[in-house]
């Protein structure tokens, strides 16, 4: 049976998975959405309760009920002809969406993530309760676009605030590429609150960061560490201002990991963990389609092994 | 007043996102009008780095360079890693790409 892997066709942690399963002699058929629907067909038919048929491309074809699991890695949107107007590409782009992620959303096989458990984890509001439910712990956290509620809520923060985006953190303005990184709260200047809703949280004292990558029951974790004031706000500020190594999970936050994974409905997500420096770990936040590959030079071929194992797994 | 026709809480395009094309970069905007607050906080940061040269080999699925060396058994080979600076070595890294959809256009 055939792993199918839905990505971009520069993606190095997918390549070594592919590898990594071709060496195994598991079939794979990779390709990317936006190949659809120019260099990649469906041809599925609804046979009793479920879709059977096939996907193809000019190079392979792979048959839907041959297929054991599917690995969902960030593929690009389905690409049309550059001469077709708006109005009929945001016609066909839907059609696509609906009817391919349709057929492929409904497949009875692994998913590693399903897309709409992605789309479920994209909220973060919702990752924090879930891991407040798993007995995580949480930095105090407020969502608002009140001014008043903002200062009433810094009043408890014993070292302060900090404010971070919700969703993504880039924005392409004023022909610039801009970034933002965690950014320390100074409640004397916030305007601009009321213009949207904002997530406060408390700034928490760090010794070093975690990222910790789930796949299925098994966790990876490597310590982030620097002496970088902007990179010890924020680590992904100075990349090069990091060291990094292996770092033992305490068993009390794995089993909490693994519930907080099984209540997502996820078999693969990268978590990030501040220790404070009294050993204790807060949990951040989970980026379900997160990347661990800069990392592999710390933990070697550990994730992809996982998630080779995971996919080859018998359906 | 902009108001957003879409479903405002669970748009289509989230239930099978997909990922922006990175040769399709969003349309130009000139940061007019109201500024959120948390807007404040975001700074200029190069543009992503292009990848490596490679093509994808249809027969391995997987990016090869010019001679057919899998790019990942090249020594140095650039990694995508979260959302950050594009110092040249983290091209294309995107952490959170979910949020492009037709909806959100």
């Amino acid at each position: 049976m055939t792993v199918l892997v839905l990505s971009e066709e520069y993606d190095p942690s997918v390549d070594r998975v592919v590898a990594t399963l071709t060496d195994r002699g598991v079939p794979v058929f990779r390709a990317d959405l936006g190949w659809f629907p120019q260099t990649l067909t469906i041809d599925a038919e609804l046979r009793g309760n479920e879709w059977v048929g096939f996907l193809r491309t000019p190079h392979r074809e792979v048959r839907l009920s041959d297929l054991r699991s599917v690995w969902c890695r960030s593929p690009t949107v389905f690409a049309f002809p550059g001469d077709m107007s708006p109005a009929r590409r945001h016609h066909a782009e839907r059609e696509a969406r609906l009817g391919v992620g349709g057929v492929l959303a409904t497949l009875p096989v692994t998913w590693m993530n399903h897309p709409q458990r992605d789309a479920d984890h994209a909220y973060k509001p919702r990752q924090l309760a879930l891991a407040a439910r798993c007995g995580l712990t949480v930095p105090r956290t407020m969502i608002t676009n009140e001014t008043a509620a903002v200062r009433r809520f810094a009043a408890g923060a014993l070292h302060g605030l900090v404010t971070k985006v919700l969703g993504a953190n880039i924005i392409h303005e004023d022909g610039h590429r801009k970034f933002a990184p965690t950014g320390r709260v100074d409640v004397a200047d916030l305007g601009g609150v009321e213009h949207t809703a904002h997530q406060f949280q408390d700034w928490v004292p760090k010794a070093y960061e975690v990222r910790l990558t789930a796949v299925g029951a098994r966790q990876f974790a490597v310590g982030i560490h620097t002496d970088d004031p902007d990179a010890h706000l924020d680590w992904r500020t100075n990349y090069d201002a990091l060291t990094y190594d292996t770092v033992r999970i305490p068993e009390r936050i794995a089993d909490q990991v693994r519930a907080f994974m099984a209540m997502a409905g996820l078999l693969f997500s990268a978590l990030d963990f501040v220790v404070t420096p009294d050993g204790d770990w807060v949990f951040l936040e989970s980026n379900s389609v997160g990347q661990y590959g800069w990392l592999t030079p710390t933990l070697g071929t550990a994730v992809s092994d996982a998630i080779a194992d995971h996919l080859g797994a018998p359906r | 007043m902009t108001r957003f026709t879409g479903a405002a809480l669970a748009p289509i395009g989230c239930q099978f996102a997909l990922a922006r094309p990175i040769h399709d970069p969003p349309p130009a905007d000139d940061g007019s009008g109201p500024e959120p607050f948390g807007l404040r906080f975001f700074r200029p940061t190069e543009k992503l780095g292009a990848p490596p040269r490679f093509r994808y080999d249809h027969e391995r699925q997987l990016a090869v360079t010019d001679d057919g060396t899998p790019l990942i058994m090249m020594p140095g080979a650039p990694e995508k890693t979260t959302t950050g600076t594009s110092d040249g070595k983290n091209p294309r890294g995107e952490e959170f790409r979910i949020d492009f959809t037709a909806d959100h256009q």
